[in-house]
């Protein structure tokens, strides 16, 4: 049942087709789990922002064909994504705990992909870092550092051009440099300090 | 070749990681960097960094059963047109406009009221304001 690209799955969803939609979360859930932790710094908010992208993706999908043949033929993972990093910001937006807290948190649940104490301080200080950062230029850096995105879909996906995508990744991994310059002492001096002079 | 400031753009931007930069400026820029020490000095500073944000697990843990979640979701009994999410954010946080549509009924019985005397006017009864408040509340009761 996994066969079937996602626009396939997504139109036989539409059309009632309960295991197509299955096939479909299995598809996306841990890719999609592990973005919205990665923004939220909350596995508990991130797990019900999956659920309810998902559910809009349910919602949505009697009337995708139709959408993506007008548009062309969008990509389902596109707008899944923008759906749901988009619930992810307005969830960040909302009283939270402080990053801190909550990366120490997801650090400490991820028993499978930490193997020491000081890995995991690490992780959880750079989950906290990342929490600091503007919603945007967070979700900037984990959709092309952590998720694997083009920057075409990356900007795709955060409704930007490609130049304001690169300058929300820049801004964040400037600030990253600093906040983790301890962990990383290489990168305390800022790269614009010591930028190259133009070879040929 | 592109010029060594669009290089160091690209790893200000996406890193040291030549496998992060767009494509179409990938070979270039690689093309560039082999030739230049300051150039992969300066990537290897910006390595660093990355080194740091990759010790994050790539792929946390999933605690959600996927089958078990879209049986769930598949029982949603309609689906409505786009945007209009069934239940969860706006049943538990909304001021959505089932509010709205019971305060204009409210509204519409206080004006209803107001206007008409009660005490001189036999021209509003009970029955007049039930008809004029029933299908506002008939289509509030429909969203729920």
């Amino acid at each position: 049942m996994r066969d079937g690209s996602d626009d396939e799955l997504m139109r036989r969803a539409g059309r009632g087709d309960n295991a197509a939609f299955g096939a479909l979360v299995a598809r996306h859930l841990p890719r999609a789990t592990a973005l919205a932790i990665r923004i939220t710094g909350n596995r508990s908010d991130a797990e019900e922002i999956v659920q309810e992208a998902f559910l809009r993706t349910w919602i949505k999908s009697p009337e995708w064909e139709s959408q993506a043949t007008a548009k062309g033929g969008a990509q389902f993972t596109t707008w899944f994504t923008r759906v749901l990093v988009n619930l992810c910001i307005d969830r960040r937006r909302r009283p939270q705990m402080a990053p801190l807290e909550a990366a120490a948190d997801v650090a400490a649940a991820e028993p499978g992909g930490l193997e020491t104490t000081a890995q995991r301080e690490t992780s959880a200080r750079v989950l906290a870092a990342l929490g600091t950062l503007p919603d945007r230029q967070r979700a900037a850096l984990t959709l092309c550092h952590w998720d694997g995105r083009s920057n075409l879909e990356a900007a795709e996906i955060l409704e930007v051009s490609v130049g304001a995508l690169e300058s929300l990744l820049v801004r964040a991994r400037r600030a990253l440099r600093v906040s983790l310059a301890d962990l990383a002492p290489e990168t305390a001096l800022s790269s614009s300090e010591r930028k190259p002079q133009e070879q040929e | 070749m592109i010029a060594i400031d669009r290089l160091t753009s690209l790893i200000d931007a996406y890193g040291a990681d030549p496998e992060r930069w767009p494509a179409d400026e990938r070979a270039a820029a690689l093309l560039l960097l082999a030739n230049s020490a300051e150039a992969r000095a300066y990537a290897r500073d910006a390595g660093a960094l990355d080194a740091v944000l990759d010790r994050v697990p790539l792929r946390p843990t999933v605690t959600i059963d996927p089958a078990a979640l879209a049986a769930r979701i598949a029982r949603t009994p309609a689906r409505r047109p786009a945007g209009q999410a069934a239940w969860s954010s706006r049943r538990a946080f909304g001021f959505g406009w089932p509010n709205v549509a019971a305060l204009a009924a409210a509204a519409i019985v206080g004006f209803v009221v107001g206007w008409t005397d009660l005490n001189t006017s036999a021209t509003v009864t009970n029955r007049d304001v039930v008809d004029i408040i029933s299908p506002v509340a008939a289509v509030d009761d429909s969203v729920w």
